[in-house]
């Protein structure tokens, strides 16, 4: 079945509708099966974005399960399944980078939050390497990028100049299965404050992934994500500075400069990026980073534990405000220190409870 | 004809784009990325976004002639067909662009 536009794919209506009306009985039944099966696609394809369980896909062992598909430099996906659960690497680093990475990312999330797959019910997690972007003449090139398309995650191979392949990067696998978490949780809206969040705790987790598995602690973390996938150059340390918003890369040829502000009198609320998903998410950013020093120890105990409660509670529409809000209020379940740690955090922001 | 181009999003965030105005383009130039326009059939303002994929580059095209301005927003999966080339060529020409604030508000 055709991914990427479905409704594209089939016989346009109008076809369907005079080939229905066709003096061939053949022709006649085919149409007719076509009409039937393009408004149940339409139907399921509504229905799928108001409800994402009916895109999840049921592991055979109801627990963690892995398929890694190989996109073969195109941008069909999934593409041919190259790696299943259990099967030994195949020496493609990509597929098996992307392996590895949902495996730690899934031990990750049941090891900590007791969380089976995306869904709390054994999703099957699926991945693409080798995701390319097909220009106008139809010449496919590496796509610099990775994404969440709703069923699965997509990497590129990055143009080897600016980007390196975007599965060698964990907290990159970690921050795009999150937006997975989320779409079964807060589904906070990808848009403007809502949006900005959901990009929030999408570094969070993809961060503490990494740092998680690395054994690194809050006060020695390195608190930048994306490096992996960045060709090195003395003006970049990484794309996103969760600590320091703004500073990740610096007049830089290719990049520019960090557009991230790192308190609400900067926040952005024009236009672009939907309104700045990944602009404003420097804001929460530097607010988790702060409690988690503050708070001290491994940031995943206290810190990450509040903050996925908090994940598991908000609404499709929360605000910064309500995020800090119910923080707060889910740190009490932890002791006065971690409500201090957490309230002057926020305040740093410049956001006040 | 003045064309504004710009990209955001994907997992990095950033923003990039460039402007032109035929006018002061070589005339061969200049008639080149109007063929693209026209070809590009971008005809209404519009928005033309993913519900619930995460991450995708976004596109934002602006098209000012004397009669008229037109805006479309889209992203990495949900690319007009006959936008492509047009796209390609703005794609090719774009540059690291700051984020402002006053000129970004609109």
């Amino acid at each position: 079945m055709c991914k990427r536009n479905p409704i594209q794919c089939i016989i346009p209506p109008y076809i369907a509708d005079e080939l229905a009306k066709s003096a061939d009985p053949q022709v006649r039944a085919r149409a007719i099966a076509q009409i039937r099966t393009a408004a149940r696609m339409r139907t399921l394809r509504e229905s799928a974005q108001a409800m994402p369980t009916l895109m999840a896909v049921l592991s055979p062992n109801k627990r963690k399960f892995r398929q890694v598909n190989d996109a073969q430099q195109s941008d069909q996906l999934p593409g041919t399944l190259v790696r299943s659960e259990g099967d030994a690497q195949v020496g493609d680093a990509a597929a098996d980078e992307a392996y590895d990475g949902a495996g730690d990312t899934y031990d990750f999330y049941d090891t900590i939050f007791q969380r089976n797959s995306l869904d709390d019910n054994g999703m099957t997690l699926i991945s693409s390497v080798h995701v390319d972007e097909v220009d106008d003449t139809g010449q496919s090139v590496p796509m610099n990028n990775a994404f969440w398309n709703g069923e699965q995650m997509a990497y590129g191979d990055g143009d080897g100049i600016i980007f390196r392949r975007f599965t060698q990067s964990l907290d990159v696998i970690g921050h795009e299965l999150t937006h997975g978490v989320q779409s079964f949780t807060s589904n906070l809206k990808y848009f403007a404050q809502s949006g900005a969040l959901n990009e929030h705790f999408a570094d969070v987790f993809g961060i503490l992934v990494r740092q998680w598995k690395n054994g690194e602690t809050a006060a020695n973390a390195n608190w930048v994500v994306g490096a992996d996938v960045l060709v090195p150059a003395p003006t970049r340390r990484g794309i996103r500075d969760m600590e320091n918003p703004g500073t990740a890369f610096v007049n830089d040829p290719d990049l520019g400069t960090d557009p991230q502000p790192s308190h609400i009198s900067n926040i952005f609320t024009g236009p672009r990026d939907r309104q700045g998903v990944h602009i404003n998410s420097g804001i929460p950013n530097r607010a988790f980073v702060l409690t988690a020093k503050a708070i001290g120890g491994n940031a995943w105990d206290v810190t990450g534990r509040i903050w996925y409660d908090t994940l598991l509670q908000l609404s499709t529409n929360s605000q910064f405000i309500d995020c800090a809000k119910l923080t707060v209020q889910i740190a009490t379940t932890h002791g006065p220190a971690a409500v201090n740690a957490v309230t002057e955090a926020w305040t740093e922001v410049g956001i006040s409870i | 004809m003045k064309i504004r181009f710009d990209q955001s999003g994907g997992y990095a965030g950033l923003l990039k784009g460039c402007e032109i105005d035929t006018a002061a383009l070589p005339p061969e130039n200049a008639r080149e990325l109007e063929q693209l326009v026209k070809a590009s059939a971008i005809s209404a303002s519009g928005e033309f976004l993913s519900d619930s994929s995460r991450d995708l580059h976004q596109y934002e095209i602006t098209i000012e002639d004397e009669a008229s301005k037109t805006s479309v927003v889209f992203d990495d999966e949900n690319i007009p067909q006959s936008a492509k080339p047009l796209l390609g060529y703005l794609k090719k020409c774009s540059k690291p662009k700051a984020l402002n604030y006053n000129n970004d508000h609109s």
